[in-house]
């Protein structure tokens, strides 16, 4: 499993909100990001808690997008970790409409919907990308 | 001002020991060490080409969600 880190969460961070990233690392809240990052590969008695790619990926985003990582921008930059995050491990997350995923990501920032939930609505939507085609 | 922020880190012990001893080495105190360590880190991921381009690509793509979820 590849994970992203602090600086990746950083660098996402300063993309998508046009600051630096050394100003989104003094603005921003990094408990939340080293949880969050945490979260992904936590273990109880030598077991990962959360096993499959989807149920991380929901965790990331929630615990991110939850935790106002970086106020109006958390729930962005979170959606974006999330994204990095299934490309590294070789998937691909599709997606037909934008106001579904949107109402879902606000759901999930929200507690109405858990991340259990979430990673089955992620679940759905994953692909293995076409090895010719650019890289999203 | 202090325009500073304290964290907290985990560390495997291994990996701990290893700071101090890199911290001796270079006489700096081991919060100094670590300070080097995150931004030598985002240097790094910042020359990442491949990285950056994918970023701002995914930003692009993913307009219309990004732009609704910080409206």
């Amino acid at each position: 499993m590849h994970y992203l880190d602090f600086a990746d969460v950083l660098l996402i961070a300063s993309e998508a909100s046009g600051v630096s990233p050394e100003t989104v690392h003094r603005v921003a809240r990094p408990h939340v990001i080293q949880r969050a990052l945490m979260a992904q590969e936590a273990e109880i008695d030598g077991r990962q808690v959360y096993a499959e790619v989807e149920m991380k990926a929901s965790v990331l985003y929630a615990r991110l997008a939850q935790g106002n990582v970086l106020g109006l921008h958390s729930a962005a930059i979170a959606w974006l970790c999330m994204r990095e995050f299934i490309y590294r491990n070789g998937l691909k997350l599709e997606y037909n409409d934008p106001d579904d995923v949107v109402v879902m990501l606000e759901s999930v920032a929200g507690g109405l919907v858990s991340e259990v939930a979430f990673a089955s609505w992620i679940r759905d939507r994953l692909s293995i990308p076409d090895p010719h085609a650019e890289a999203v | 001002m202090d325009d500073s922020k304290a964290m907290t880190v985990r560390l495997p012990t291994a990996q701990a020991a290893e700071l101090e001893k890199i911290a001796q080495v270079d006489d700096v105190p081991v919060a100094e060490a670590v300070r080097l360590a995150i931004a030598s880190h985002i240097e790094s991921r910042r020359k990442d080409r491949d990285f950056q381009k994918r970023v701002r690509a995914l930003i692009e793509s993913d307009r219309a969600v990004l732009e609704r979820l910080v409206s």
